[in-house]
C-alpha cells in the first residue's frame, strides 16, 4: 500500500487507517521506541501514541514520506518519556546521545549555549558530504539510536568495523563544525 | 537529559536522510554475488595435518564479499552463484568439506589448485543460503589461545537450534520481540543459532565444566535437521542461512574447539565460536594432549 493511500484512509477518517500504517511501517516504529526507551510496554505506548498523534493531525497535514513524520513523532514522545523517568536514563538514546555529544562538545556549557537551528543545518550539512553508507551508519546510531551491534548487523559489517567507522565520523563532525563556525 | 539541545538539533536532521536509513528493507533485500568466492575458500581452509583447520593468516586479498550494489549488505552470498559461475572449472569433488586437502600454498593466491567445492549436496538447493563472513584470523597459536576462554577436546554429543534476538543476543524466550514484521524482513528474523552440547574430554585452557554447550549463528546443512530448523525458520522466513566454512560437526566425534564464553549463568555454560574458521579443529588430534601440542598445530 502506498503512502498516499494511507494518508487518504486518515483523511476519510477510515477505522482502517492506524492498522494498515501499523502493518506497512508498525516495525520501523516499535524498533525505534525500544531502541529509544529500551523497555517493552513503554516502546508499545510509545507507539499507540504516536498512532493517536497521527491521527490527530492528518488531516490537516498530509506528510509524505510518511515514515519519517510518525518516527519524529515516536522519538518526540520517546525523548518526553525519558525527560519525565529517570528509569529511562540508560535508554538507548542517552548512550547514543552521550557517545556523540562527548565527543564533540568540549563541555556541557558549550552544548548549553548552542543555536540548535544553526547545529540542524550544520548537521545537515555534513550529512550531505557523506558517502551512503557512512550516513546510514551515523543516522542509525545516532537519531534511531540503534545499537553498534545492531547497526553493524544492518549494514554487513563487524561491531568492531562499525565503532570504527563511528568514531571517524564523529571527529570528521567536530571538525566539519569547527570549520563551519559553529563553536564546539 | 544530558544533550538536551543535541537532542533537539538532530531533531532537525532532514526527511530524506531519515527515510534513507529507515527503508534499507528494499536495498537490503537484493542479492549479492560474491566475488572470487574459490580464493576465499581456500583462503579459509587451509590444510593442516589432514583437517581443515582454516588460518585465516593466510588471507591476503580477496577474501571480502563483494556486492552487485552499492548498498548496506548482509553478507549473505547468493548461493546459485557462489556454487555455480564462481566455481566453475573446479573440481569436483566429496561434498563432505571435511575429507578434503588442500596444500597451503594454494591459499596465497594459487587460485587454479583449488580443489574445494563447498555447500555442494542437494540438500543445498533451496533450503540453505551460503554465507561467508570477512573476518581477521589469528596468526599464532598463542594468539588463538589468548582469544579463547576454552581451549578444549570434546565430544559432540548434540545438536539443536534456537532463536536468538539480534540485538539483545538472548534467547527469544526471553526477550521482547522488537517490533520487527514481515515489511522489514531484512532484520525481522530473530536469529537462528545451531547449539551443540559437548561433553569436555580434555581441557587446555579455562575452568570448564564436564558438559558445555557452544552457539554458532545459522544452520545446520543437513536434512536430517531440516525439520527441526524449519520449525523455528519457517519457510516464508526464507533459507536457512548457513556458514561455509564452519565444518559439519557430527554427533559422537570428537574435536579440538577453541571457545569464548557467552553466559556463564546458564546451566550448563553458552560458549561462542572465536571466529567461523579457527574454532573447530577436526583433524587427527589423538596425539593432542597438551597446551604445547595444540600449539603445535601452527
Amino acid at each position: 500500500m502506498k503512502d498516499s493511500e494511507i494518508i487518504g484512509l486518515f483523511f476519510d477518517r477510515s477505522e482502517r487507517a492506524v492498522s494498515c500504517l501499523d502493518k506497512q511501517y508498525g516495525g520501523i516504529f516499535r524498533k525505534l521506541a525500544y531502541s529509544l526507551l529500551s523497555n517493552k510496554e513503554d516502546a508499545d505506548e510509545c507507539v499507540n501514541d504516536a498512532y493517536l498523534g497521527v491521527w490527530n493531525t492528518v488531516p490537516p497535514k498530509r506528510p509524505e514520506p510518511l515514515v519519517p513524520y510518525v518516527c519524529r513523532i515516536v522519538r518526540n514522545i520517546a525523548v518526553d518519556k525519558i525527560r519525565r523517568s529517570s528509569a529511562h536514563k540508560r535508554g538507548g538514546l542517552n548512550i547514543s546521545l552521550e557517545e556523540l555529544g562527548d565527543n564533540i562538545f568540549s563541555s556541557n556549557k558549550v552544548e548549553d549555549e548552542l543555536d540548535t537551528k544553526e547545529l540542524s543545518i550544520a548537521l545537515n550539512g555534513f550529512l550531505s558530504t557523506l558517502d551512503k553508507d557512512d550516513r546510514i551508519l551515523f543516522v542509525r546510531r545516532y537519531w534511531y539510536c540503534d545499537s553498534v551491534k545492531a547497526v553493524a548487523k544492518l549494514l554487513g559489517i563487524t561491531a568492531n568495523n562499525a565503532s570504527v567507522r563511528l568514531s571517524r565520523l564523529r571527529n570528521d563532525l567536530k571538525e566539519y563544525l569547527k570549520q563551519k563556525g559553529v563553536e564546539v | 537529559m544530558k544533550y538536551e539541545k543535541l537532542s533537539q538539533a538532530l531533531d532537525g536532521i532532514d526527511d530524506k536522510y531519515l527515510l534513507e536509513a529507515a527503508d534499507i528493507p528494499a536495498v537490503a533485500n537484493k542479492k549479492y554475488t560474491f566475488v572470487k568466492w574459490g580464493a576465499a575458500a581456500a583462503a579459509c581452509a587451509v590444510a593442516l595435518s589432514g583437517g581443515t583447520f582454516a588460518l585465516y593468516s593466510a588471507l591476503s586479498g580477496g577474501t571480502g564479499v563483494q556486492y552487485e550494489e552499492d548498498s548496506p549488505a548482509l553478507g549473505v552470498v547468493d548461493s546459485s552463484t557462489a556454487l555455480g559461475e564462481e566455481s566453475k572449472g573446479v573440481e569436483e569433488c566429496d561434498s563432505d568439506r571435511h575429507s578434503q586437502v588442500v596444500d597451503s600454498s594454494t591459499a596465497l593466491g594459487e587460485e587454479s589448485k583449488i580443489e574445494i567445492v563447498e555447500v555442494s549436496s542437494a540438500e543445498d538447493v533451496g533450503e540453505f543460503d551460503s554465507v561467508l563472513v570477512d573476518e581477521e584470523g589469528y596468526d599464532t597459536a598463542q594468539q588463538l589461545i589468548d582469544a579463547s576462554d576454552s581451549v578444549i577436546k570434546a565430544k559432540v554429543t548434540g545438536i539443536s537450534f534456537a532463536l536468538y534476538d539480534p540485538e539483545s543476543g538472548l534467547p527469544t524466550d526471553n526477550v521482547y520481540n522488537t517490533g520487527y514484521t514481515e515489511s522489514t524482513a531484512f532484520q525481522s528474523k530473530n536469529d537462528l543459532y545451531t547449539l551443540y552440547d559437548l561433553d569436555v574430554t580434555a581441557d587446555f585452557k579455562g575452568d570448564n565444566a564436564e558438559h558445555l554447550i557452544f552457539k554458532v549463528y545459522g544452520g545446520y546443512n543437513s536434512e536430517k535437521y531440516l525439520d527441526g530448523q524449519r520449525k523455528l525458520y519457517d519457510n516464508d522466513t526464507g533459507p536457512i542461512p548457513v556458514y561455509v566454512d564452519f565444518p559439519k560437526l557430527q554427533t559422537g566425534e570428537e574435536y579440538l574447539f577453541f571457545l569464548k564464553l557467552s553466559d556463564k549463568e546458564t546451566t550448563p555454560a553458552i560458549y561462542d565460536i572465536v571466529n567461523v574458521c579457527q574454532s573447530v579443529y577436526d583433524g587427527d588430534i589423538s596425539e593432542i594432549n597438551s597446551i604445547d601440542d595444540v600449539k603445535e598445530l601452527f
